[in-house]
């Protein structure tokens, strides 16, 4: 494991099963297609993406943990906003790990009150679509052994655990290296 | 807001993007005088002379500051700062940055200000993670001395009971990856064991010290530890404690037992209870440190049977005492409820704080006393094990000694490093003694028997096939790729998966070309001799087999971690049922019909040389200690290759009828996911890799039959694959485990097959609980 990958042990990943049953598109009065999608734009958002994240995770993340994926790589940080308000979020990076050019996906999260309506999927979606604008080789992303709801959300989509990171979390739980591969 | 002079002065100038600045020349210098220091070697001699020039630089480089007195050549004392407050000058600073606008030194970028705290962030400062006495200064030994809650002498027997238990805990934390600093020496007699005046308690904190540099020797020798298992490291200098030898110390802690029986003889009941409960808390430390004393010394010279009987003697000794000290853990003073402390006296939890690396706060949970004491009885029992390694005489059987080992004691990483001290020894020579090389083509002999080792044959006497051997086995040397395979098994199970990848791809692919070159040129040479017998793969072979075992594992330990998607099984299985476990029995199988062949003809040599010479007629050789080479092996492997075959059929069974959940198609490829999920095997010639679509074409095939006979078929393989099982002699756990999966999955299978539940589109579960590979099938 190199240093980097050392660094990056403050993902989290909140989102809810939403690949068992059928999508649906209409959940406690929310319909799905009132629920948007933008990319990051400023730093006025930064507020609201850290407590969106923030609100539930185990891993500690300092305001430069956001800043240094979102300041350098804003293109691939969504926002999903229903009336007003922002309900969920994903934070990325691509740069060049060994010989490939690798996406990572730092952070994922959706208010409890909006899961199973696939914002997470969506989210996903989007930020790997622009990762694949700009030629990713694969994407990874690491999250606790337990998390069974982002395992499904990530499997589905075509990632596979390709490897298991002993005691990687600071609470001693195991992690799972997940990777979708382009080539 | 207070900061520094320093801090000021060089936070306010945007120091990097100014010419001529002050510290910058002032860096520049303090650089050169540091590469001066390097390169002088008497660095001590000079130290002195250069901290002056630093000094003078000071005064030229900042003549207006504070920090330097002009004139001045004194060393400086610290603390040097003075403090100022810059509350105001630092919020119309920031008032002028644009929104998203950050100010740092280029040196310093957002990637290194992700390993910044935020100080008073309970999740992010160390400092905060104390929920108690918060405010108050922790205790050193001598301020709890000072307090009068320190007790060096006159301890009752509940207190010394309570204060070894939760030595024992914190030993025990430490060994399962907890900081030093943070859990064993928070314990302040462990600070000042000399100052204690209590005989046992003052040998037994010199043991555990001494105890704990014994462990940190063995472990760093052995180099199969990774950060997330051990912290070697510690920042306090508590590591280190040169007072006593080992040798004395065992003989200290004899005598403080020796002292504690004659005293107990004196007591009346109760009384006398307590003493003798001390007392083999006491003696069970003296065995597990005299046990890896004697495993550390024992490193320097050839290991026998003889020594290794000496320690499993003392290991055993050590079982005896475990329940004596499991059934009077009552007897010692307890933790205090909602205290950190493992126990009342003599725990400062944070002492060491100002050591602990400025991270993250990692989980500092210490276990509780009866389970440290279940470790410590494990432990025992693991380092027993471990000593049985010496009667693993050939590179097959250690290799397989190894590999079962590391199930077993998986995650203890003492007992994996001891194993590896024993093999290896300090020089790389087996058991100190065998230089590897020698181990290696005796292995070889041992396993398939070729001509080109066999004294009675043309070959072996051939001028160039001693050269030619000897250079394959210093390649072979050379590459690591043996003594690598038997030290991937010492590491945790999670790292054993990448190691093995990297061994086949950088071990076995060169080893196997050096192989199949040399058993070429022994072909050559055999063909242009009298006798025209073809030289086998013999080489080529003992290579094979050994990779295949590799690639076995790595596919097989991805079951183990959890990493296959249940859409994934079909071609994992398919590639252990139909190539790799079929390819492993025929390797075996070869190698056992050249030995017996091999066995038959030596048995025929020396009748025909005895009756030249009209001696008694040798004895025939008995059968092999276990009948025939490779024959429980072989059963063994015919199992594993039916319950694979079993799996692949079901999963195909399944698929035909939806029941498996596919992802989506947006971003997935099969052929890309096949190809990175068998890319060890890709640079392999032998066996050549097989590609995806063979893969894609046997699918087809499989899927074109009827979902009820792939049930059917199923349910054979697991039928099978628990006959295979049974003929295993003297079979062990897992082997009993294995016979549970079959026998339930046949009859899943023949339920399916009767059309049980066949209308249902759910996901049938796999559950690992009974065997780490293979899964019970659960139907929803």
């Amino acid at each position: 494991m190199d240093s980097e990958e050392n660094k990056e042990n403050n993902d989290e990943h909140f989102v809810n099963d939403d690949t068992i049953k059928p999508p649906s598109n209409h959940l406690n009065g929310v319909v799905n297609d009132e629920v948007s999608y933008t990319q990051y734009e400023s730093e006025l958002q930064m507020k609201d993406i850290m407590r969106l994240i923030q609100s539930e995770l185990s891993e500690p993340y300092s305001i430069y943990t956001y800043r240094y994926f979102i300041y350098n790589w804003p293109k691939l940080c969504f926002l999903a906003s229903f009336k007003n308000e922002y309900v969920g979020a994903i934070v990325c990076k691509l740069d060049m790990h060994i010989n490939s050019k690798r996406g990572y996906i730092a952070m994922l999260a959706v208010k409890k009150e909006y899961r199973k309506l696939k914002i997470g999927t969506t989210l996903v979606q989007k930020a790997i679509e622009e990762m694949l604008a700009d030629n990713a080789d694969e994407v990874v992303l690491e999250t606790e052994v337990q998390n069974i709801p982002a395992l499904r959300l990530y499997e589905n989509l075509g990632f596979v655990r390709d490897k298991r990171l002993f005691r990687y979390y600071l609470n001693g739980v195991d992690a799972l290296r997940l990777k979708l591969w382009f080539r | 807001m207070q900061a520094c002079e320093k801090a000021d002065t060089t936070g306010d100038t945007e120091p990097c993007q100014q010419e001529n600045q002050p510290d910058e020349g002032l860096r520049k210098h303090a650089k050169d005088l540091i590469d001066k220091l390097y390169e002088n070697k008497d660095v001590a001699n000079n130290f002195d002379d250069l901290h002056e020039e630093f000094q003078k630089s000071l005064e030229l480089n900042w003549p207006n500051s504070e920090r330097a007195v002009p004139g001045s050549i004194q060393k400086q004392t610290y603390p040097d700062y003075v403090w100022k407050d810059i509350t105001k000058d630092f919020f119309q600073s920031c008032s002028e940055l644009a929104l998203g606008e950050l100010f740092h030194d280029v040196t310093f970028g957002l990637f290194d200000a992700m390993s910044a705290i935020e100080m008073m962030d309970p999740k992010m400062d160390v400092g905060m993670g104390f929920t108690s006495s918060k405010n108050a200064i922790p205790h050193t030994f001598d301020t709890a001395l000072e307090a009068g809650i320190l007790k060096l002498v006159d301890l009752e027997s509940s207190e010394l009971i309570g204060v070894f238990d939760a030595l024992y805990s914190c030993v025990v934390s430490w060994l399962e990856g907890l900081s030093l600093d943070q859990i064993l020496f928070t314990c302040l007699y462990l600070h000042n064991p000399m100052a204690i005046e209590d005989k046992s308690l003052k040998v037994f904190c010199i043991a555990i010290r001494k105890l704990v540099t014994l462990i940190n020797q063995c472990i760093a020798q052995c180099n199969v530890n990774e950060e997330e298992d051990f912290q070697l490291f510690v920042s306090s200098n508590y590591n280190f404690f040169p007072y006593m030898q080992n040798t004395k110390i065992i003989q200290s802690l004899k005598e403080a037992e020796d002292d504690l029986v004659k005293k107990a003889k004196t007591q009346s009941s109760p009384l006398s209870e307590g003493t003798l409960a001390v007392m083999h808390r006491l003696r069970f430390l003296r065995f597990l440190f005299h046990s890896l004393h004697l495993f550390q010394t024992k490193r320097k010279d050839p290991i026998g049977e003889h020594e290794i009987a000496e320690i499993q003697k003392i290991l055993s000794s050590a079982l005896e005492v475990i329940p004596l000290i499991q059934k009077t853990i009552s007897k010692g003073t307890q933790p205090e409820e909602n205290s950190e402390a493992p126990n009342p006296m003599g725990f400062s939890p944070r002492v060491n704080q100002r050591n602990v690396p400025p991270t993250f706060p990692r989980t500092t949970k210490i276990v509780d006393r009866e389970t440290s004491l279940k470790f410590l009885e494990e432990l025992v029992h693991r380092l027993k094990l471990a000593c049985k390694v010496i009667y693993q005489k050939d590179f097959h059987s250690a290799l397989n000694f190894f590999l079962d080992f590391s199930k077993k004691s998986g995650q203890c990483l003492l007992s994996r490093s001891i194993l590896q001290n024993i093999f290896f020894g300090e020089n790389q020579c087996v058991f100190g003694s065998i230089p590897f090389k020698d181990f290696l083509r005796d292995s070889i002999k041992l396993f398939i028997a070729p001509p080109a080792l066999n004294s009675r044959t043309a070959l072996s006497n051939h001028p160039s096939t001693k050269i030619q051997i000897d250079n394959f086995l210093t390649y072979c040397m050379s590459m690591h790729t043996f003594v690598y395979f038997l030290q991937i098994c010492g590491f945790n199970r999670a790292r054993q998966r990448d190691k093995f990848a990297r061994l086949i791809e950088d071990g076995f692919v060169n080893v196997q070309e050096e192989a199949a070159r040399l058993d070429a040129h022994f072909n050559t040479i055999a063909l242009k001799g009298d006798s025209y017998n073809p030289h086998m793969a013999y080489f080529g072979t003992w290579n094979l087999y050994h990779c295949l075992k590799a690639m076995s594992l790595y596919l097989l330990s991805g079951f183990e971690l959890e990493l296959y998607s249940v859409h994934e099984y079909l071609y994992i299985f398919w590639y252990l049922y139909e190539y790799l476990f079929g390819f492993i029995i025929t390797a075996l199988k070869r190698a056992e019909s050249i030995v017996i062949e091999q066995e038959q003809l030596d048995i025929h040599h020396k009748s025909s040389l005895s009756a030249q010479s009209k001696q008694r007629k040798p004895k025939i050789k008995k059968h092999r200690k276990n009948g025939i080479p490779f024959r429980q092996e072989i059963f063994l492997n015919t199992a594993y290759q039916n319950i694979c075959g079993g799996y692949y059929k079901a999963i195909g069974a399944f698929t035909k009828e939806d029941k498996i959940r596919q992802p989506l198609q947006i971003f997935d490829s099969e052929y890309i996911r096949f190809n990175h999920r068998f890319a060890p095997f890709a640079t392999l010639t032998s066996p050549p890799p097989i590609p995806y679509h063979e893969f894609d074409m046997m699918r087809k095939h499989l899927l074109r039959s009827n979902a009820n006979d792939l049930y059917i078929s199923a349910a054979t393989h697991f039928h099978e694959a628990r006959l295979n099982l049974e003929y295993i002699q003297n079979p062990d756990q897992e082997v009993l485990q294995m016979i549970q999966v079959a026998k339930v999955n046949y009859v899943v299978m023949s339920l399916l097959a009767k059309g049980h539940k066949r209308e249902s589109k759910s996901q049938p579960v796999f559950d690992y609980s009974q065997h780490r590979y293979f899964p019970v099938i659960k139907l929803n």
